[in-house]
């Protein structure tokens, strides 16, 4: 059987072709080792052989055996690894809630001080004034400091409360910014690719970039929900089958465990925002080019990523959660201790400034009438006293002696009355106002009940009653700003740990699918020599060819 | 495992990040002196922080409380003082006038003499000092001692004093103040501060003056009456001199109580300006980073900085291409 004469010619063309795709390659992969997201690519040879039953020529060979016809360009693919991707995505989430509840746990620091003007030092000094007071119980110019730094420590729980509603809505709007800009955008990016992807792949192409691009855009997206990226074969015809794309978010809190679609193919679908009425947030799923709601409160299908860490900041109520709300410590929780705090201390001091039946009873003088309640702290809008409306009494603005310093019958039969304009002057219930002497056995009482005997309760969400604390005022401030400090070097330390895992899920993946610089030098070299070989075959092909064309059959001429 | 460019540039610069954050830190641990500035960097240091400022406020609080009642008790000493030095000299003119060798003349002069230290008696009783009477108890606003319009008689914050007696709650008429010892109150009556878990800042003029008929100012009274009268009795006057004699040692009795206040007091400030001073030395050792520590870890972490940035020139740039022909 005849060899075809210009056969290996094909063959030497083959192989010069590829070793210049090779080389096309390492320097496709060259220029982009600081692309993100960039998958090394390489080129796929197959070597070609024409043996076998199939032909209907053998080529040459007593058995039907020939050498083999070169090599076989056959496409340059990528290479990844799923698995690692999962793994990647898996922990970006968890590193994605904790970085957002570290942000948040540290702006919460603004109730706190280890500084001068705060609220646990503006109580402190309160407590001082009091006890300072008690020696000079007549002294009106005491009596009216005493009651200045009460109204700077109402002031300062106006402050306090006022900034962590601001925190509250700084959250809320990085929330609503988070899911317009950075998912749903995200979401309608991969929808989009994904339909571009699948017509590139139903034409045999493997779309390298337009992949790259995709898992780039999926490892965003998981940094924010917790995804599950689902991979559906597709046959298309007899011998091509592409993957289909989707993304669910997996609630395991139903039994049996429900799933939200966020991407099929080319169709999606968001989420969105909304802020229900007693201040918590819900996530909705809204249908992708229309957002119109689909599914009402998913919230519960959220369990990691920088959405959970936001929902459990601004819906975390902690101690005051009741059954099937966030027991997180987030926002929530330190407005309602801040509340708590104000409620309590007004209440204590409102009932023990004031003069009770049975007080008049024990002190048994004209000079002791009851008066209950004589309030020193009140609610600017009337309701229940929270941080955000404590106020000093108006009786108290007006007149600094309405601290009652004693309960005791006065010593003397005949207390000097206070006159205005020489007048006698009378309280809101009627009853003649004489000067203080120096009787202090009230305001110890106040300095006692301050310093470790109150009992800081409230009602959670359930409306049932908790105690928080049982002890002093500062005592209180500084438990909470203990709890805070804790919270927030616990959720430091978890970062940190996940910061190093993800790290070293980065280099897994980046060992299988980065590029090295060295290795494609290597490459480099090697299709370098390739190339060379196959010139240098080529020319050898000639030569012999020019052998029998040029120099056969000369003998004798 | 398969080392990359990717890789190697993200750890490093993570690293650097790492090395870089270290440097502030100690930056500004050393410029500021302090260890730590919010809750969360030192959540156990912080709460110690916080308990060490409460008790020192507490601290400040007391010494305010004892060096007023210091010097409330000053002023009060030195009335007394007067007080001892009036009863004296009452005494003197007494025997003096008692005595045989007088006419009427001179008992009148002697008589208006003892009326007008009587008066002065009664002055002293109403001192006040910065505005507050200083011998009414807890009343301060208004003269003790007064005299009925009437009968002439003393009266005490508006009761008879000839009318007191041993068990009057007048002289339990008392403010107490909080100087550390940590008040507490009486158990049945809850507005009574137990006696002995505070001190009493007040002074009950009943104390030097007497109670019961035979007060100061009524025998005062009664020996200008019987000099007016012509010493007619030897023997009642005697009497009536041993009356005021005895009366008037209760007078020396409330130096020597005042000289027992002060000097507690004294230990009281000493004790709690030591307690002050350990308080500040622990919250120094607790808040505040020595100089010394602060600069040798700033200088260490710029070593390790430095070094890092030298690692990678040394990491980030030759690759196989510089070694290619």
């Amino acid at each position: 059987m005849l060899r075809p004469t210009f056969l290996s010619f094909e063959t030497a063309k083959r192989a010069i072709n590829v070793s210049q795709l090779g080389l096309d390659t390492v320097g496709h992969n060259i220029s982009n080792v600081n692309t993100p997201g960039y998958t090394r690519q390489r080129v796929d040879q197959l070597s070609l052989s024409l043996n076998g039953v199939s032909t209907k020529y053998k080529v040459h060979g007593a058995n039907g055996q020939s050498p083999g016809l070169g090599v076989l360009y056959n496409g340059t693919s990528q290479i990844r690894d799923s698995y690692l991707d999962t793994r990647y995505r898996n922990e970006a989430s968890t590193y994605g809630e904790l970085a957002v509840k570290a942000a948040g746990l540290q702006e919460l620091e603004s109730i706190d001080e280890i500084s001068a003007d705060g609220l646990n030092a503006k109580m402190l000094d309160f407590i001082n004034e009091l006890t300072k007071y008690a020696s000079g119980a007549s002294d009106v110019e005491i009596a009216a400091a005493v009651r200045n730094m009460a109204k700077q420590v109402t002031q300062v729980m106006n402050k306090a409360s006022a900034e962590l509603e601001n925190i509250l809505n700084n959250q809320k709007e990085d929330l609503r910014i988070s899911i317009t800009d950075d998912i749903n955008t995200t979401l309608e990016s991969i929808a989009y690719l994904n339909e571009r992807i699948r017509q590139e792949h139903m034409t045999g192409n493997p779309a390298n970039e337009l992949m790259d691009d995709r898992n780039l855009l999926i490892d965003k997206l998981s940094e924010f929900v917790n995804i599950k990226v689902v991979n559906t074969p597709e046959k298309i015809s007899g011998d091509l089958t592409i993957s289909r794309l989707s993304i669910v978010m997996v609630d395991s809190t139903t039994s049996p465990a429900s799933e939200f679609t966020l991407v099929d193919n080319k169709e999606y679908n968001a989420l969105g925002m909304r802020e229900n009425a007693d201040g918590t947030v819900s996530i909705d799923l809204l249908e992708g080019y229309t957002m119109s709601p689909l599914k009402k409160d998913i919230t519960g299908a959220v369990t990691k990523g920088a959405v959970k860490g936001y929902i459990d900041i601004i819906n975390g109520s902690g101690d005051f959660a009741g059954r099937g709300d966030n027991s997180f410590r987030g926002v929530p929780y330190y407005m309602n201790m801040l509340d708590t705090y104000a409620a309590t201390f007004a209440k204590y001091m409102n009932e023990c400034n004031s003069i009770t039946a049975a007080d008049a009873a024990a002190a048994n003088s004209p000079f002791v009438k009851e008066y209950d309640p004589k309030n020193l702290f009140v609610s600017s809008d009337g309701g229940n006293i929270t941080a955000k409306n404590i106020r000093l009494s108006q009786e108290w603005e007006s007149e600094s002696t309405f601290l009652t310093t004693s309960k005791m019958a006065p010593s003397t039969a005949d207390p000097e009355p206070v006159l205005k304009d020489g007048k006698p002057v009378y309280d809101d219930q009627g009853n003649q106002v004489f000067k203080d002497n120096a009787n202090a056995d009230n305001i110890n009482k106040f300095v006692n009940m301050l310093k470790g005997d109150m009992t800081f309760a409230s009602v959670n969400r359930d409306n049932e009653r908790i105690v928080l604390y049982t002890g002093g005022a500062s005592e209180y401030m500084t438990s909470l700003m203990s709890t805070r400090g804790l919270d927030y070097s616990l959720n430091n330390t978890l970062l940190l740990a996940s910061d190093k895992v993800i790290s070293g899920h980065a280099d897994s993946r980046d060992a299988i699918s980065a590029v090295s610089v060295d290795e494609e030098a290597i490459n480099m070299m090697t299709y370098q020599n390739y190339y060379n070989a196959a010139v240098r075959y080529m020319t050898t092909l000639d030569e012999a060819l020019n052998q029998i064309i040029s120099g056969m059959g000369l003998v004798g001429r | 495992m398969r080392v990359t460019n990717q890789s190697v540039t993200r750890n490093y610069l993570k690293g650097l990040h790492g090395n870089r954050a270290l440097l502030n830190k100690y930056s500004e641990q050393t410029y500021t002196g302090q260890r730590f500035s919010h809750m969360g960097e030192n959540p156990s240091g912080g709460i110690r922080a916080m308990q060490v400022r409460r008790n020192l406020t507490r601290v400040d609080g007391y010494l305010d409380n004892a060096k007023a009642a210091k010097s409330t008790l000053a002023a009060a000493e030195k009335s007394i003082m007067q007080m001892s030095e009036i009863t004296r000299e009452i005494s003197r003119l007494t025997v003096q006038g008692i005595s045989d060798d007088n006419g009427s003349d001179e008992r009148e002069a002697i008589a208006k003499q003892v009326e007008a230290l009587q008066k002065e008696m009664l002055a002293i009783a109403n001192t006040q000092f910065a505005g507050k009477y200083q011998f009414g108890g807890t009343n301060n606003v208004s003269a003790p001692f007064t005299l009925d319009a009437t009968t002439n008689e003393l009266l005490y914050n508006g009761h008879p004093v000839a009318g007191i007696g041993a068990n009057s709650d007048l002289l339990k008429d008392a403010n107490y103040i909080e100087v550390g010892l940590g008040i507490t109150f009486n158990p049945d009556s809850s507005q009574n501060v137990d006696p002995n878990s505070a001190f009493k800042n007040t002074y009950v003029g009943l104390d030097f003056m007497g109670y019961g008929p035979n007060n100061l100012y009524a025998l005062a009274g009664k020996i200008v009456d019987t000099l007016r009268s012509g010493v007619n009795d030897k023997d009642a006057a005697g009497k009536l001199l041993d009356d005021f004699n005895a009366a008037a040692s209760q007078v020396t009795l409330q130096i020597t109580q005042f000289g027992a206040d002060d000097n507690y007091l004294d230990f009281t400030i000493d004790r709690l300006e030591s307690e002050r001073i350990t308080l500040i030395e622990r919250q120094q050792s607790i808040e505040l980073k020595e100089a010394d520590e602060a600069i040798l870890d700033l200088k260490m972490q710029e070593y390790v900085y430095n070094a890092a940035l030298q690692m990678g020139q040394r990491l980030m740039q030759p690759t196989l291409f510089d070694f290619m022909k």
